[in-house]
């Protein structure tokens, strides 16, 4: 209890810490309430860590995947480098933040296994070719902030930073080890082009086949 | 506010069954871990085919979620076969109460229990499941399995460069890429006729399913192409290898003929895996040190893989099936069974009716997956005597509904090689009751195969006319 009391307090003073050196350089650090509130977070802890939270990637650059109001929408892809279901979509993920990234979309890829390191993060980027920007989401920031669950399963955000689609890539997988030639359904890429041309999602969330997210780090 | 008083309620809810199923919940050490020895182990662990390891109680409860849905579900551990009225050896089905330890333990916060408690986890063999092999070959060149697509089938041959005719008890197998690999059947080439392909080719391998297929040995009367997936001692298949197998060697001393000069094709089904992988695979053979007394066959039904068995469903049938009905001219003793087809195949039924009247389910599986070529063998020799009449029902869907229906939409689907085409057979191994008999047997499975190709051409010549 005194631990985690004193590892919050500690995350509290780096945060305060950290704040002014980037408050400039990434106005989209400025999260209101108002916003928080639009994506249903009223927990007082989750608010000090979203949105004013900043991942740094595999190269050590800052984001802040949950405020992007200069992109039209973002993307974050929850895998588990030992999940077969979850590395089967490496070449798909890979098209998608290719494709998606010219239309002024973010796209990223989040480790939420507390026991994935970054040098395991990196070396299972390298290992599958995936090019967009790496999280880790150890404490389960943004699993909470999005309501995601497995591995694969993605979260579609608005410009608004409300989740607007969340759940699998396609349907190939039909269920475990059931799995169709080629996908009928491209949820994620249906949900992205509505996003894009302003119309509504047909199916806002869709059932993941694929592994469970392990706890978060306490 | 509201938010706050629900979480309550969960909280007092969940701190109430906590305290209730403290003394009466599994735990990791003394109820769950020799379940997970015993039953996971064998491919979660380093090195082996499963994609995460579970050797400790920190691994466990990290899956515990995805332990407790997918054996609920019965897709772990994998086992395709339903219960029929003979045992199979290595059932690798949990039994119900197992699952029901699982659920248990998962739903009350999988706690670890008494250190105290924990079994010796078992020993594997470092390399080989049964010892050292008498010979070892591996593939001269890796097959480079891209990071998606389809499945791939693919055939390699290797020379195995033996002087003299040996008799093989056991065959073991290890991919180099185990993410890709799904399994691997094993058939021998006398003629040369796969290397020098592959050799023409330039490649890696040739393409297509059931690669060896009329290839068999050489003056064994055309049996090569018969002797199924179980393989048979007297022809070119020398069964195969599937995710969670383990090496096993035959009963009772039977052995697999494996003539000097042959080569060894290795008809490998790949799952690509979401990178790109490089796949040498490595057999192990162990060699029996005498020929064996008794020569077995598999009896395949209907025979060629259904060639002759009039597949050809229309585009959009939901239940087509093809039969095929075999009696025995001998007294035999069955020990192991196994079944094929592509993707569309949807149930297998085979069943014997023995001379007393009496019906016996031998195999069935209610929701074939063409993804699990599992070689079943029997717990103990099975006595099917002459006069038994033997039953395989094989149906198809080929619906749109069915998920694994490779084309979409549907389209007219007839006998092939291609895995969008379609086969359908069973092998049941077999021997003689008195290894005497073996001749007749032989001859009456061969007559089987001559009436079914009169009534195949009476068929198509009454079509014609």
């Amino acid at each position: 209890m005194l631990a985690q009391l004193t590892r919050l307090i500690l995350l509290f003073v780096a945060l305060q810490l950290a704040a002014p050196a980037h408050g400039q350089a990434v106005p989209s650090r400025q999260p209101s309430n108002a916003h928080h509130e639009r994506i249903g977070l009223t927990a007082t802890k989750v608010r000090n860590q979203t949105g004013q939270r900043e991942f740094l990637d595999l190269n050590g650059r800052p984001h802040t995947p949950m405020s992007q109001p200069k992109k039209k929408a973002t993307v974050l892809f929850f895998l588990l480098p030992d999940c077969p279901v979850s590395n089967s979509y490496a070449p798909e993920i890979k098209r998608i933040c290719k494709d998606y990234e010219a239309k002024k979309v973010a796209l990223y890829i989040v480790h939420a296994d507390p026991d994935v390191s970054a040098d395991m993060a990196n070396k299972h980027a390298k290992a599958y070719g995936l090019a967009c920007p790496v999280l880790r989401d150890p404490t389960h920031v943004l699993v909470k902030a999005t309501g995601v669950t497995m591995a694969p399963e993605v979260a579609l955000l608005g410009p608004d930073g409300k989740v607007r689609y969340r759940g699998r890539i396609d349907d190939i997988y039909v269920d475990y080890g059931k799995r169709r030639p080629a996908p009928t359904q491209r949820d994620l890429r249906n949900a992205l082009d509505a996003v894009l041309l302003s119309k509504a999602i047909l199916s806002p969330t869709t059932k993941v086949i694929g592994c469970y997210l392990p706890e978060p780090r306490k | 506010m509201r938010l706050y008083s629900n979480l309550a309620v969960i909280f007092l809810c969940g701190a109430g069954v906590a305290s209730a199923q403290d003394k009466t919940a599994p735990t990791f050490t003394k109820d769950v871990a020799p379940i997970v020895f015993d039953n996971c182990m064998t491919c979660h662990r380093p090195g082996e085919a499963a994609p995460f390891s579970l050797l400790t109680f920190q691994d466990a409860k990290k899956r515990g979620k995805l332990i407790a849905q997918v054996t609920q579900s019965k897709q772990m551990p994998p086992w395709k076969a339903a219960t029929g009225d003979v045992a199979f050896r290595s059932d690798r089905r949990l039994k119900a109460e197992q699952i029901a330890v699982l659920q248990k333990w998962v739903a009350a916060g999988m706690p670890e229990g008494d250190k105290k408690d924990l079994p010796a986890a078992p020993k594997f063999a470092s390399e080989w499941a049964l010892g050292k092999p008498d010979l070892v070959v591996k593939m001269p060149k890796a097959y480079r399995v891209p990071a998606e697509g389809r499945d791939i089938y693919r055939n390699f041959a290797i020379s195995l460069g033996l002087k003299e005719d040996k008799w093989v008890k056991a065959i073991d197998f290890r991919p180099s890429a185990s993410s890709v690999v799904h399994h691997t059947l094993f058939f021998l080439d006398t003629t040369g006729t796969a290397a020098k392909l592959e050799a023409a080719s330039g490649q890696v391998g040739t393409s297509g399913a059931m690669g060896a297929l009329g290839r068999g040995g050489k003056g064994k009367g055309g049996l090569g192409a018969l002797g199924g997936l179980g393989g048979s001692s007297q022809t070119g298949s020398l069964g195969g290898w599937a995710l969670g197998a383990q090496a096993r060697t035959l009963p009772d001393g039977l052995a697999y003929h494996l003539p000097k000069g042959a080569d060894l094709i290795l008809s490998t089904h790949f799952h690509p895996s979401g990178k790109a992988e490089d796949e040498a695979s490595t057999v192990a053979f162990y060699f029996a040190d005498k020929p064996p007394a008794q020569r077995f066959m598999g009896l395949q039904l209907p025979f060629g893989f259904g060639i002759l068995a009039g597949i050809d469903i229309p585009a959009g049938k939901k239940d087509f099936s093809i039969e095929d009905t075999y009696v025995l001219p001998v007294d035999v003793k069955a020990f192991g069974i196994s079944a094929h087809a592509h993707y569309i195949a949807k149930d297998f039924n085979v069943t014997a009716t023995l001379p007393n009247g009496k019906t016996k389910t031998l195999l069935r599986i209610p929701d074939w997956d063409f993804g699990w070529q599992e070689q079943y063998r029997f717990n103990d020799f099975l006595d099917l005597p002459r006069g038994t009449k033997l039953h395989a029902k094989i149906t198809y869907d080929n619906s749109a509904q069915n998920p694994r229906n490779p084309t979409d939409p549907p389209r007219r689907v007839r006998w092939g090689k291609q895995s969008t085409d379609e086969m359908g057979s069973i092998t049941l191994q077999v021997v003689a009751a008195r290894e005497e008999d073996f001749p007749r047997l032989q001859t009456g499975y061969r007559q089987h195969i001559r009436d079914a190709a009169i009534r195949a051409a009476l068929k198509k010549f009454g079509k014609n006319r």
